[in-house]
């Protein structure tokens, strides 16, 4: 028993214990620390097991709903793949990870096979894994959930230039630097910057902001244009051919690193900018996009997210635009996009001449059409076109669907039927596959109509263990059918 | 044998032959007269030619001055690297920087390959000729004159370049017909012939406005002369849809 004088310190003591444990009870429940490697680890072996299970519902709890827009797009990818006949295994190994604020970033590869075709796709992916909001044991709510799950391609960025250095997510810098393409984007610790696979990408390279506040991101995308244009005539040129609600006001803009610093001052010559903000569905959610042209370099800022969200952010929106800044605004823009050129361009040509000379392909087009190379998610893209800019020889080289290391002429069909339909032509017949011909394994050749089922185009395609070569006439401008297939004939590879 | 005679002609080309308000009205045999009209004057032209090549005409003295006239001019010390970097500086040069896209469009649809008269051939044929008159051969340069047949000495230069230029003149015409002929002739040969010989390759943009629809899933305007629309494909619902197999 205790002496009477310690009786009422001990109970303040109980008293203050109390207070402390319950103290730190509400710590836990307010404050959240960041999930480990290990929760991590379990995360994803919960998300496989559901996977292979085709338990779509499970998989919804391991999500968040913090990116609607992400979770949707990956609820239907998935429903889209159990609704398959196959029988899929998918196992997703932790390559790393880090902490940024109360996440852990984590690069995985996951890989899903089938055992029936022989085949596995093989994804690099980013996820956001955000703490448990629960620490009552056998809670559901007691486990990190994913947030984002995002496609990375690391090489692609790094294959630009060997001085590039863009940061891989799971490290600690969050910048992006690309001297090829002469700019730089540094982001505070509110974004994360994930570098966009090349096989989806369809620019040069692009990178993708990703708010950890709230559902907005910001794309980064380098674009090169024939001929310099003004900012304002691109972006107009975009909204006349997309299916824009409205007549979104177009206005001069220039990243704040580039504005002049006294009213007295101009920006270089060679840069122009414009913006344009405009809503993109009922939902509320709205995108700005921002055009920056440097000669014929174009810098291409889309940022999007609900209405509320944007505005919400716009601090931290501002402050990640003015992280962007190009390395030298003095330097020759013709250089640069000379640099680039060489970077991005396996294929050569002279005329009508084409030769790809990774894969050797090449091709022969009559004389007296433009010929252009392309940017873009292709391996190679060219086109010879006439003078008012419609392609009448269209040229692609693709790489197998993302993920796999082969093509098969069912993906081939896949492709070419898909893209049919969205153009509004019409197959005579299904792809008569021939081969092994010309260097290729196989090789089709088919008429396309229109709905007034006129034949308006050839397409020969080819395809070659990870290539599928697509090649295009337009017979309804300058050539005839005659003509454009013996020019096709001449699609060929040549070791 | 060279049985045109330069009274039947005009004296030169009429302004308004080549003015897009007044066309020239093209006859129906255009081609074909041009074409037998070539092949009739080929081994006449022929003829003349070999008879410019006469060792026993080549003789005979002609004053340096008048052959002069048709020597190139010595390539100076730093012709090669001018040449390459006006050529360099030349592809760097956009093209069309003064035309927009909707300006050159406009100016295309509004075009209208000029008619040709029934009497062109001859117009052009006598054009040639009063051309090779003003050439600087002679101190009294002769207006009008017919193809020269018993050449003396005095005026073989201007014989020869004015054959040549019937020659070069004859094989151009011959050439264009024939590409035009042998492409298939189902269009004439306007804008895909005449101003691609302009550019060789040259880079093309990548795909901004696919890139800009996907980013915001707003769906494009499809046109009817577009591209086919190749999207990459998910190999994971490829692999999914059984579509991935190689036995085939």
């Amino acid at each position: 028993m205790s002496h009477p004088r310690f009786a009422d310190f001990d109970r303040t003591r109980r008293l203050a214990g109390t207070l402390v444990a319950l103290s730190l009870t509400a710590s836990a429940w307010t404050q959240s620390t960041p999930p480990t490697a290990a929760q991590v680890s379990d995360l994803i072996e919960r998300f496989d097991a559901a996977f292979n299970a085709r338990d779509l519902p499970a998989i919804d709890r391991l999500c968040t709903g913090m990116y609607p827009s992400s979770r949707d797009s990956l609820r239907t990818r998935l429903e889209h793949a159990f609704r398959g006949a196959a029988t899929l295994h998918r196992r997703t190994k932790l390559v790393d990870s880090t902490v940024r604020r109360e996440y852990r970033i984590a690069r995985v590869e996951a890989s899903t096979r089938c055992d029936v075709q022989q085949q596995s796709a093989t994804e690099s992916l980013i996820l956001l894994v955000a703490p448990a909001t629960d620490r009552t044991p056998g809670s559901a709510s007691a486990l990190p959930r994913l947030v984002l799950a995002i496609a990375v391609d690391a090489a692609h960025l790094a294959g630009c230039d060997p001085a590039t250095t863009t940061a891989l997510p799971t490290s600690p810098s969050f910048a992006a630097t690309c001297r090829a393409c002469n700019y730089r984007l540094e982001a505070d610790s509110d974004w994360l910057l994930v570098p966009e696979p090349a096989a989806t990408a369809g620019s040069y390279e692009a990178l993708t902001c990703w708010s950890l506040d709230r559902d907005v991101a910001m794309t980064l995308s380098l674009h090169l244009a024939r001929r310099a244009e003004p900012a304002a005539a691109v972006l107009q040129g975009f909204l006349d051919s997309s299916r824009i609600d409205g007549t979104p006001l177009i206005e001069a803009w220039l990243p704040p690193s580039l504005r002049p610093t006294a009213p007295d001052l101009a920006a270089p010559a060679a840069l122009d900018g414009a913006r344009a903000r405009m809503p993109l569905d009922e939902l509320g959610r709205r995108a700005e996009i921002g055009f920056l042209s440097h000669g014929r370099v174009g810098y291409l800022f889309t940022t999007r997210g609900a209405e509320s969200d944007v505005e919400a952010l716009g601090p931290s929106i501002d402050r990640l635009f003015a992280g962007f800044r190009l390395l030298d605004a003095t330097r020759d823009p013709e250089s640069i996009a000379t640099a680039i050129e060489s970077q991005h361009f396996t294929a050569r040509v002279e005329g009508g001449n084409f030769h790809d000379v990774p894969s050797g392909v090449r091709f022969e087009a009559p004389a007296g059409f433009l010929a252009r190379l392309a940017g873009g998610f292709a391996r190679f893209d060219a086109a010879w076109c006439c003078p008012l800019e419609n392609p009448t020889f269209r040229l692609r080289g693709l790489g197998p669907p993302a993920g796999m290391s082969t093509w098969s002429r069912a993906a081939a069909d896949r492709l070419l039927q898909s893209s049919f339909g969205r153009s509004g032509l019409r197959a005579e017949t299904t792809l008569p596959w021939t081969g092994p011909r010309d260097g290729f394994e196989q090789v089709a050749q088919l008429r396309l109509t229109d709905a007034a089922g006129k034949v308006v185009r050839l397409v020969r395609v080819a395809l070659w263990t990870d290539l599928c070569v697509v090649l295009e006439a337009d017979t309804t401008l300058a050539i005839g059918e005659r003509a454009a297939s013996m020019a096709l004939s001449t699609l060929r590879r040549e070791r | 044998m060279n049985d045109f005679r330069l009274d039947d002609m005009d004296d030169d080309f009429r302004p308004e032959d080549f003015s897009a308000t007044s066309p020239i009205p093209v006859s129906s045999d255009f081609v074909a007269r041009t074409l037998a009209r070539i092949r009739e004057d080929r081994e006449r032209i022929a003829k003349d030619v070999d008879q410019l090549e006469d060792p026993v005409l080549l003789d005979a003295s002609i004053p340096q001055r008048l052959l002069n006239a048709y020597q190139a001019p010595e390539p100076s010390e730093e012709f090669v690297e001018s040449t390459l970097d006006r050529v360099l500086r030349d592809r760097r040069r956009p093209r069309h920087r003064e035309l927009d896209d909707a300006t050159l469009e406009r100016l295309l649809a509004e075009y209208t390959p000029p008619r040709i008269s029934t009497d062109f051939v001859e117009r052009t044929l006598a054009a040639l000729s009063a051309d090779s008159t003003r050439h600087e051969l002679s101190p009294n340069p002769v207006p009008h004159t017919r193809r020269p047949r018993n050449l003396s000495p005095a005026s073989r230069p201007r014989a020869r370049g004015m054959s040549r230029r019937w020659l070069f003149a004859a094989a151009g015409l011959l050439f264009g017909l024939s590409a035009f002929f042998l492409r298939g002739g189902e269009t004439p040969p306007t804008r895909a012939k005449i101003l691609a010989d302009l550019a060789s390759s040259s880079p093309a943009p990548s795909t901004l406005h696919a890139q800009v629809s996907r980013e915001l899933r707003a769906p494009r305007i499809d046109r009817p002369d577009s591209d086919l629309d190749l999207m990459p494909l998910d190999g994971l619902l490829v692999l999914a849809e059984g579509l991935g197999g190689r036995g085939e």
